[in-house]
C-alpha cells in the first residue's frame, strides 16, 4: 500500500476523530475508496475502536431514485437512526466514480430526501465526524490532472502536521476577534464589513481533511465596497469565472462575471439572502497548489481570501438566511488583509510570518 | 448493466427475501458486487422499501485483525447491532476480491471475534435473509474458469424458475417424510440411516442463492455401510479428493482419501461429532453444470448426495454437536437412492420424472 494512504489514514483516525478504545466507528466509503478503507479500519482497530463501513455512490443513489416513487422517498430509515444513536465517529470517504449520475434527478426528488433524512444528518453532525476525499480517476479528471498527479495533489494538501498548522489557525482567530472589523484589499478590491460579535472559526482538519481556513460570517447590512473573484468556481454544473460584486449596506447593487455571467445572475435571484455574504473566511492552506473545481479543496487554498453569497453559520452567530451558499475565491498576494488596526496579511505573508 | 444481473437481484428481491413496502433491507456487499447494488437498490426501491449498504471485505477483515490487540477483538459493535436490530431483511452478498487474505491470521483470533460478534450473527439469522454471490475474478480463478465462464457458470445455476423449482423440492420433502429411513447406493456406495422423527429441508432459494437441495440430520447412531464421494472439496485451505467412510453404529470405523487424507484424519478427530453425520442430502439444480470447489454451489449440484461430518441442525431435529460441519459430495448419476419402500432417485431421473 502506498504509504501515503497510511499516513492518511493516520491524521483521520489519531488527529481529527480522535478515535480511542471503545469508540463505536461507523466509515462511509465509495468503492474506490476502498484502500483508504482497509487504512482507516486498521488505524481505527489499532486505537481500540469498532468499526463498520457503508458503501454510497453515486451509482447506488441514482438506483435508488429511479426505483423509488415519492413515498418511498419519505420512509424514514430507522435502521440508519439506530446506528447513528449508537456511533461515536463518522469517517466520511469521498472518492466518486461518476461525479454526474444524479445529473438527471429531478432536484425537488432530492430535497424530498434530504428532508426525511435530516434527522440522521443533524444526528452526525452532533459526533465526531471528518469528511475527506481518496484519488479515483473521475476526481483527476476533474482537476484536469492524470490520476498520478492528482494523488501527488491530495496527499500534498492532506499530509501536514495539523497540529502545528491547528496553532496557527487559532492565533489567527485570536487576532481577528481582538478586532471589530474585516477588510480584504487589493486589485479592483476594497471590501469591509463588521464582524462584531461574530466568531471566526479555525477550521484545522477536524472536521475537512484537507482544511485549512479561517471563517467568519460577516455582519449582514454592513459589507461595503467591491471584491474581484480571480478563481474560477463551479455552480449548477457551470464554471463561473471572474466576479466582480459591489456592495452598499451588506446587499450586491452592481455585479458581472467574465464567464457565466447569467448563471452568477440566477444566484443572487434565488433569494434575498442570496444578495448578501454568509461567509468571509481566509485560506491558509499552502500544501494546496492550485485550483481544481472542488471547494473542498479550493476554498482553503494559501494565500486567498473567499466570500460566500447565501446561508450563514449559527456557529459563526450569522443570521442570513437563505437556499444557497456560494463560495467564491480571490488570490491575495497583490493585496492585504486588515482586522481594525492590524495587518493580518500583507505582501504574500500572514502575520505571524513576519 | 448485463441484463442477467437485474434478473439476479429480482429473483433475491422478490423471490428469496420477498421485500415489500416499508422493509427496511440490510444488504453486505463489495466494492465488486457494486453492479448488483445498484440492481439491487432499483428493485428494492421499486417495492417501497429503503435499503442501506456495508461494505465487508476480507482486506478489511484483515486490517482489523492486523489493528487490533485481543481486548479490542472482544469489543461487540454496538452500532452494528443497533442497525440490524431495525431491520427487516439482510441480503449478503459474496463478492470477494481475494479469497485468501484472511490466510495467515491466527484461527484462535478469528474465533475470539466470532464470540465478540454472536448477536451479529444472531440478529441476522433471526431476519429474512439470504446469502448469494456476485461473480469477480477471484472466485473465477478459484473456479479454474475465465470471468465470463463464471459468469455463465453462475447464471446458469442462479437464474431458474424458482417458484417450480420449490414446488417439485416441496414434492421431495413431502415423499421423504413419508418414509422413516434413508439409503444411497452405487459404486462403492450403500448407506443407510434411520430419518425417524426428523425434519427434511425443501431448500428453495430463500436463504441461499442459488439453491436446489433437501437435506435431512440422520438419527445419529443408525447410519451404517460405505459411501464414497468422488466430487473433491476444499477444507482448512485443502483439496480432498476420493474420500471412502465405512459407519458402523453411526460411527466413522474406517476412511480413506486418495488426496490429502490426513487432512481428512485431523476432521474426523476433532471432537466426538465429527465422527458422525449431521447431514444427508440430495442436490437437486441441474443448472450447476460443474464443481467449483465452493461449497454454496457444488452441494446443490443436481444428480448427486451430499453427506457432513460434525455439527446438524436443529431445524432437521438433528442432535449431533460438533465444532465442524463438512459436506462431501457424490456423484449418483450410476447410483439410487431409496426412502423406506419409495424409489427416488434411480438411473439419472427423481422420482417425479420417471
Amino acid at each position: 500500500m502506498d504509504s501515503r494512504i497510511v499516513e492518511h489514514a493516520k491524521i483521520l483516525v489519531d488527529y481529527s476523530t480522535e478515535v480511542k478504545r471503545g469508540d463505536m466507528v461507523v466509515i462511509q466509503a465509495n468503492p474506490d475508496a476502498h484502500e483508504l478503507a482497509v487504512a482507516v479500519a486498521r488505524q481505527v482497530a489499532k486505537a481500540g475502536g469498532s468499526s463498520v463501513t457503508m458503501m454510497i455512490s453515486e451509482e447506488i443513489d441514482r438506483a435508488k431514485y429511479d426505483g423509488a416513487d415519492d413515498a418511498t422517498l419519505e420512509v424514514f430509515p430507522d435502521h440508519l437512526m439506530a446506528m447513528a444513536e449508537k456511533t461515536d465517529v463518522y469517517i466520511v470517504l469521498r472518492s466518486p466514480v461518476n461525479t454526474k449520475a444524479l445529473a438527471n434527478v429531478d432536484p425537488k426528488r432530492i430535497m424530498i430526501t434530504a428532508k426525511t433524512t435530516k434527522p440522521i444528518f443533524d444526528l452526525i453532525t452532533k459526533k465526531r465526524w471528518v469528511l475527506t476525499v481518496h484519488p479515483s480517476a473521475t476526481l483527476a479528471q476533474q482537476g484536469n490532472m492524470s490520476l498520478e498527479e492528482y494523488r501527488d495533489f491530495v496527499y500534498d494538501a492532506c499530509l501536514h502536521d495539523w497540529e502545528k498548522e491547528s496553532k496557527n489557525l487559532y492565533m489567527m482567530k485570536e487576532h481577528l476577534e481582538s478586532h471589530k472589523d474585516i477588510r480584504f484589499c487589493g486589485p479592483e478590491t476594497d471590501l469591509y464589513a463588521s464582524t462584531e460579535s461574530r466568531i471566526w472559526i479555525a477550521a484545522d482538519g477536524k472536521f475537512n481533511m484537507p482544511d485549512g481556513e479561517v471563517f467568519t460570517a460577516p455582519v449582514e447590512d454592513t459589507v461595503e465596497g467591491k471584491i474581484y473573484f480571480d478563481v474560477p468556481f463551479l455552480e449548477q454544473g457551470k464554471v463561473i469565472e471572474g466576479v466582480r460584486l459591489k456592495f452598499e449596506k451588506g446587499e450586491v447593487v452592481d455585479f458581472s462575471a467574465e464567464k457565466e455571467e447569467s448563471t452568477l445572475k440566477q444566484i443572487l435571484e434565488i433569494d434575498d439572502g442570496a444578495r448578501r455574504l454568509g461567509e468571509m473566511a481566509i485560506g491558509t492552506n499552502r500544501g494546496i497548489k492550485h485550483y481544481t473545481m472542488n471547494i473542498l479543496f479550493d476554498e482553503k487554498l494559501g494565500d486567498t481570501v473567499h466570500c460566500a453569497l447565501g446561508m450563514a453559520f449559527p456557529e459563526c452567530n450569522g443570521v442570513n438566511d437563505s437556499a444557497i451558499h456560494v463560495d467564491m475565491i480571490k488570490r491575495m498576494h497583490d493585496g492585504e488583509i486588515i482586522a481594525g488596526n492590524e495587518i493580518i496579511y500583507s505582501k504574500g505573508k500572514y502575520f505571524y510570518e513576519k | 448493466m448485463d441484463p442477467r444481473i437485474e434478473e439476479h437481484a429480482r429473483i433475491v428481491v422478490e423471490w428469496s427475501t420477498e421485500v415489500k413496502k416499508g422493509d427496511l433491507v440490510g444488504i453486505r456487499a463489495t466494492p465488486d458486487s457494486h453492479d448488483f447494488v445498484v440492481a439491487l437498490y432499483k428493485k428494492i426501491a421499486e417495492k417501497g422499501a429503503v435499503p442501506i449498504t456495508l461494505m465487508s471485505t476480507e482486506e478489511m477483515d484483515r486490517a482489523f485483525f492486523d489493528g487490533a490487540d485481543d481486548e479490542t477483538i472482544s469489543i461487540a459493535p454496538k452500532q452494528f447491532e443497533a442497525l440490524l436490530e431495525k431491520v427487516d431483511v439482510v441480503i449478503a452478498v459474496r463478492s470477494p476480491s481475494n479469497t485468501k487474505a484472511m490466510a495467515s491470521v491466527d484461527p484462535k483470533r478469528v474465533i475470539q471475534r466470532s464470540i465478540a460478534m454472536k448477536r451479529v450473527m444472531e440478529l441476522y439469522l433471526s431476519k429474512r435473509w439470504c446469502l448469494t454471490v456476485h461473480p469477480t475474478n477471484a472466485l473465477a480463478q478459484q473456479a479454474d474458469m475465465s470471468m465470463d465462464e463464471y459468469q455463465n457458470f453462475m447464471y446458469d445455476a442462479t437464474l431458474l424458475d424458482w417458484k417450480e423449482e420449490s414446488k417439485l423440492l416441496y414434492k421431495m420433502k413431502d415423499h421423504l417424510e413419508r418414509h422413516k429411513d434413508i439409503r444411497f447406493t452405487g459404486p462403492e456406495t450403500d448407506l443407510y440411516a434411520s430419518t425417524e422423527g426428523r425434519i427434511w429441508i425443501a431448500s428453495d432459494g430463500k436463504h441461499n442463492m442459488p439453491s436446489g437441495e433437501v437435506f435431512t440430520a440422520p438419527v445419529e447412531d443408525t447410519v451404517e455401510g460405505k459411501i464414497y464421494f468422488d466430487i473433491p472439496f476444499l477444507q482448512q485451505g485443502k483439496v480432498i479428493e476420493g474420500v471412502r467412510l465405512t459407519f458402523e453404529k453411526g460411527e466413522v470405523v474406517n476412511f480413506s482419501a486418495e488426496k490429502a487424507e490426513a487432512t481428512l484424519k485431523e476432521i474426523i478427530e476433532v471432537d466426538e461429532g465429527s465422527r458422525r453425520l449431521g447431514e444427508m442430502a440430495i442436490g437437486t439444480n441441474r443448472g450447476i453444470r460443474q464443481y467449483t470447489l465452493n461449497m454454496l454451489f457444488d452441494e446443490k449440484i443436481g444428480d448427486t448426495v451430499h453427506c457432513a461430518l460434525g455439527r446438524a441442525y436443529k431445524d432437521n431435529n438433528g442432535t449431533n454437536e460438533s465444532a465442524v460441519h463438512v459436506d462431501m459430495i457424490k456423484t449418483m448419476h450410476e447410483g439410487e437412492i431409496i426412502a423406506g419402500d419409495e424409489l427416488i432417485y434411480s438411473k439419472g431421473r427423481y422420482f417425479y420424472e420417471m
